[in-house]
């Protein structure tokens, strides 16, 4: 065999291939019943951005104006803040004022203003340690301190 | 190589011929009894799968549906349809080009008609086909194209050139370079020795 005639004998088999049996059956119960399929369409794509754009119109509308803006935080805020029955309240200050001014105390008199504290030190010793003047509190012993009349 | 949709122009006549409905669904099943089996070779000639196969016979009938209002427009339902199907095969190997050439030598010995022989000697005649096929695989498109094309029985060099949008001159001149350049790629690989 040469090869024209292989190539003739090869391609003459490729185009004899017969179809499994049923193919034209199947082919019609498909295009009696067709799957649905999801088209991307022009259509589709226009309308998603129309819906995209008026969304963000919305948003932007409510976001910028005041009026609008205070109807939708007033709305949520009022939602939030409805405190369920039977559940313990706490009663603010009466005073007035907002926040931690409501609860500060004023006192009705003034109040003397006390002297500052001095630093007692009177320099240090060669070894660099600080030294108390006479007469201030010693300080306590190391140790365990006997006491000095029996105990009752 | 226009797209699938564009097949549904040129084939047309002028003047658009208005079908009944009933009318419509009738002529569709009549054109799969009839040519089902064609676009099945043809699908297959490429694809070398028979789920494939009949996935492009189907999808090409479910084009037909989508634009039956033109059907009574069409002039030649076989080229017609055979475009189709050609430009349906063509942009699924396109899309599958990075899936790996299947060379199920079984499969072919099976679907392949290889008349009286003994088993093993079908097997040997599959394999050696398959090579062949696959050397096609490499040859230019266009010529690939219309070697694949001039392997269906049912098409003539004449319909070849309607479905290639081409004249009949060039698809025999395409196929004799085909034929040449299979001849040296099969002596080059020393097939038959």
């Amino acid at each position: 065999m040469n090869i024209q005639s292989e190539i003739d004998d090869t391609l003459r088999r490729l185009g004899s291939v017969e179809p499994p049996s049923g193919l034209a059956g199947r082919v019609n119960l498909r295009l009696q019943n067709p799957r649905p399929r999801f088209s991307f369409s022009i259509m589709n794509t226009r309308t998603i951005a129309a819906c995209g754009l008026a969304a963000s119109v919305g948003l932007s509308a409510v976001a910028l104006n005041p009026g609008l803006r205070n109807m939708v935080f007033h709305h949520h805020t009022s939602a939030q803040s409805t405190a369920p029955a039977n559940t313990l309240r706490v009663v603010p200050p009466a005073a007035g004022g907002f926040g931690t001014a409501s609860s500060m105390h004023v006192p009705a008199e003034p109040v003397p203003v006390q002297p500052s504290p001095v630093n007692r030190g009177r320099g240090r010793s060669r070894s660099g340690r600080a030294v108390l003047p006479n007469g201030s509190q010693t300080p306590l012993p190391r140790g365990v301190v006997a006491p000095t009349a029996p105990l009752r | 190589m226009g797209t699938v949709e564009g097949q549904f122009v040129g084939w047309l006549e002028t003047e658009a011929v208005s079908v009944p409905e009933e009318e419509t669904h009738a002529r569709v099943t009549e054109l799969v009894e009839e040519y089902s089996s064609t676009l099945y070779r043809v699908a297959y000639s490429v694809t070398r799968n028979a789920a494939d196969a009949e996935d492009v016979v189907q999808e090409t009938f479910l084009r037909v549906l989508r634009h039956r209002n033109k059907l009574g427009e069409v002039r030649d339902y076989r080229v017609w349809l055979v475009r189709i199907a050609w430009n349906l095969v063509l942009d699924r190997k396109r899309r599958a080009k990075t899936r790996p050439q299947v060379d199920d030598f079984e499969e072919l010995a099976r679907v392949l008609p290889t008349g009286e022989l003994s088993a093993e000697k079908m097997v040997i005649t599959a394999q050696r086909h398959a090579r062949i096929l696959g050397l096609i695989d490499t040859l230019a498109e266009r010529e690939r194209e219309v070697l694949l094309l001039s392997a269906v029985k049912e098409l003539s060099t004449v319909e070849i050139a309607q479905v290639l949008k081409t004249t009949e001159s060039t698809i025999r001149s395409r196929l004799y370079r085909a034929r040449h350049a299979l001849a040296a790629k099969m002596e080059q690989e020393g097939i038959l020795q």
